[in-house]
């Protein structure tokens, strides 16, 4: 008899154990398997945690890539044809596959990439000049926070109800939070979510209404396509670009939940074209802001510039407006992102075609 | 004795003969499966070739846990890499699993110690279960000059970031209309990639915005368009469509106000009856918004299980009830985040003129009440 009391009790201390190792509730973790149903948008935390934004399900997952040994400089990555190479790794014709994003990881200074089969098939890579391999994703550990809540919960949330996020427009990462901006295939506006992280059982997330506020007069719902973060004259912001190309600021602390906030419009790019990606890097002792875009060249931004342009677009006006920006002799540029601060990595359409992954410093700037 | 004595005979040869038969059956069955288990053979799931399969007998007398770097499958005559992906060592077999599924009309090579001991060939999907476009929406043939977006609806799931090539905007004259929709990557698809939303470009719709002072709205007032979708995208499995598709439209005014829930008009029904409750909102709405922002409530707050139905090309609403309506009060509630076609929702226009009074709500939900009588 004694025995069997030992045995429960073991049972019941192990189960006490196991219940208090549990994951939050609202949060999932384990190792990664076909619940990832799509990789759209990647940056990395702190260390060598990659957040990977699934659009199609509306989740973020934090996986521990465990790629963590710390590397002082980087060395340039130049591929030419990096399309044609991928294609021929995953063993598919260069037209099938579709580069979404990149991600160098800030310690190990190592690319990430993630692509797109036209079956919808999602992989994560990493890729340096010599070699592309796969990520072995169902070997890592993650933790996970879904976007979007039910329906029923929406309903049952009376301060105002989330914008149901399909698409995930571009994640971030600063001061121990994850920002989310996503955009709706229904309504048109735009969600804007930060999260702390390591992802907790209560989701303190703020969502924010953002609104575009053209010359004074008008206001419309803006979906953010893509941001980073800056700190101008000392203050912390949000430096965001709408799907219509101004670049807009807002005040880190400013970002509360449930506020009905009106970005600064420092500039407007010009028309027709969707923002791609906004880095911020060093050339010599000047900080800029760099964004590509769809239809446009690489443009840069001195953050001199922002910091003492006070004002906000107020007045209509003719062309491009706002703070000066330069716009580069670099076109079709598809995906930057920061190798170190003083290197770039350029993902660019070449006119003949071909996809070639360079690496931009001082130089091209 | 005698009958017994003729007997065994008779048993022993008909059991030889049985024998044989069944030691040639045998001989035949396992000749089969020997033959069966010396091909490589392709793996499907769900029409996608997703693995190979190699008999063990390929690689005989080699150790297993040196085949994954002996053993690799690359695309023929292409560069001389292997394919990314995963060895599963069974019984009698090697399983290979790509990262991604082997691609529709390519051909694969499977080598072994840098010599080659098989080949694949995918073939291409049968055109009989090509796509096509089911509906677009709006569904009217007249639409307002600021317009925001349209929805495609394709029968299979599609190839996603395509729509550039794919969709076009003619005049009356079959001219393209350059630089109409958004540009926007990723595109924005549902999770079955069945039904993709296109933004007309927004900072040319927004007023007072440089794109909309230098080009103006997408579309003209008084002009007729035709909105081409080519039969060249592809779906997922790489089947064209199996036909392009046209929507012809006229523009009209600008719509610059919000929906207004008080100017719908109520068909009730009576109670006791299946009848539908039909609201008639004299504008079309977002077809898709539509389903999820409009529901029924009784008198305690409790939501009514109905189906819904939307017709009159989106400018009506059929509320079917599940059971039969009982007399008495009740409250039609509207999520404020219900658009018309040109992203004017009920708690503000698209573009508001922040110089003029609105007419909004910043209330998650608008309420109008009604009641079902027995008449």
């Amino acid at each position: 008899m004694k025995k069997t009391y030992l045995y429960l009790g073991g049972i019941l201390a192990g189960l006490f154990l196991f219940a208090a190792m549990k994951p939050p509730a609202d949060s999932k973790s384990g190792l990664i398997g076909p619940e990832v149903k799509s990789i759209t948008s990647l940056t990395f935390g702190t260390d060598g945690i990659l957040f990977m934004g699934d659009s199609k399900s509306a989740t973020v997952f934090a996986v521990n890539t465990k790629d963590s040994k710390k590397q002082e400089k980087s060395a340039p990555i130049e591929i030419k044809n990096i399309d044609q190479k991928i294609a021929a790794v995953l063993g598919t014709a260069v037209a099938n596959i579709t580069i979404l994003d990149m991600a160098v990881n800030p310690i190990s200074k190592k690319l990430y990439v993630a692509v797109q089969n036209s079956d919808g098939t999602p992989v994560l890579l990493t890729v340096t000049s010599n070699k592309i391999e796969a990520v072995p994703l169902k070997d890592l550990a993650y933790t996970s926070v879904v976007l979007n809540n039910s329906p029923a919960e929406d309903a049952k949330d009376q301060r105002g109800r989330s914008l149901r996020i399909s698409s995930i427009s571009d994640l971030g990462f600063a001061d121990g939070k994850l920002m989310v901006s996503g955009l709706s295939n229904h309504e048109f506006s735009s969600s804007f979510k930060s999260i702390p992280y390591p992802f907790t059982s209560k989701q303190d997330e703020s969502t924010l209404e953002i609104y575009h506020a053209a010359h004074g007069k008008y206001e419309t719902a803006a979906p953010i396509k893509t941001f980073t973060t800056a700190e101008i004259n000392g203050k912390k912001y949000l430096v965001a670009s709408y799907t219509c190309t101004p670049l807009v600021l807002f005040p880190l602390d400013e970002l509360k939940p449930g506020v009905h906030v009106k970005g600064r419009t420092v500039a407007e790019m010009g028309s027709g074209n969707t923002p791609i990606d906004l880095i911020t890097i060093k050339k010599g002792n000047e900080s800029l802001l760099m964004m590509a875009n769809t239809r446009h060249p690489v443009a840069t931004v001195d953050y001199k510039n922002l910091a003492t342009f006070e004002g906000t677009l107020t007045e209509p006006v003719k062309g491009t407006a706002g703070v000066a920006f330069n716009a580069l002799s670099m076109s079709n540029v598809l995906q930057l992102d920061k190798l170190d601060n003083n290197q770039v990595l350029v993902l660019q359409k070449k006119p003949n075609g071909d996809i070639d992954l360079w690496t931009a410093n001082d130089t091209n700037l | 004795m005698i009958p017994t004595y003729k007997f065994y005979p008779h048993f022993i040869i008909r059991l030889g003969k049985l024998l044989s038969l069944i030691f040639f059956a045998c001989l035949l069955l396992s000749s089969c499966k020997q033959k069966s288990s010396e091909e490589i053979t392709i793996i499907w799931n769900d029409k996608r070739a997703i693995g190979i399969s190699i008999p063990k007998s390929f690689i005989n007398g080699f150790p297993v846990d040196s085949i994954h770097q002996l053993l690799l499958v690359r695309v023929e005559s292409v560069a001389p890499v292997g394919i990314l992906g995963e060895h599963t060592i069974e019984v009698d077999k090697i399983v290979f699993k790509p990262l991604i599924p082997f691609s529709r009309g390519l051909n694969y090579e499977i080598i072994f110690r840098n010599r080659q001991i098989g080949k694949i060939k995918i073939p291409v999907a049968n055109e009989e279960d090509a796509g096509s476009v089911s509906a677009v929406y709006p569904t009217m043939d007249t639409l307002p000059e600021n317009l925001l977006k349209l929805y495609l609806q394709f029968s299979h799931p599609m190839r996603e970031g395509q729509s550039q090539k794919y969709i076009t905007l003619l005049n009356n004259r079959n001219d393209t209309i350059p630089n109409v929709f958004l540009d926007l990557q990723p595109e924005l698809w549902n999770e079955e990639r069945t039904v993709l939303t296109i933004w007309l470009d927004p900072g040319r719709i927004k007023r007072d915005l440089i794109p909309n002072q230098k080009m103006g709205n997408p579309i003209k007032k008084g002009e007729r368009y035709t909105l081409a979708i080519s039969a060249n995208w592809k779906d997922v499995q790489g089947l064209n469509l199996s036909k392009s598709f046209t929507k012809q439209f006229l523009v009209g005014s600008r719509d610059s106000l919000s929906p207004g829930p008080n100017k719908w008009t109520l068909d009730l029904p009576s109670a006791g009856t299946n009848q539908p409750l039909t609201i008639n909102f004299g504008e079309p709405l977002d077809y898709f918004l539509l389903q999820e922002t409009i529901q029924i409530v009784d008198v305690n707050g409790k939501r009514i299980a109905t189906h819904l139905q939307i017709g009159n090309k989106e400018r009506k609403l059929e509320f079917i009830p599940k059971q039969q309506w009982k007399a008495g009060r009740y409250r039609l509630q509207i999520l404020s985040h219900l658009e018309d076609l040109s992203g004017n929702n009920l708690k503000r226009p698209f573009d508001r003129d922040i110089s003029l009074p609105q007419p909004t709500t910043d209330k998650l939900f608008v309420e109008r009440e009604f009641v079902i009588t027995t008449h």
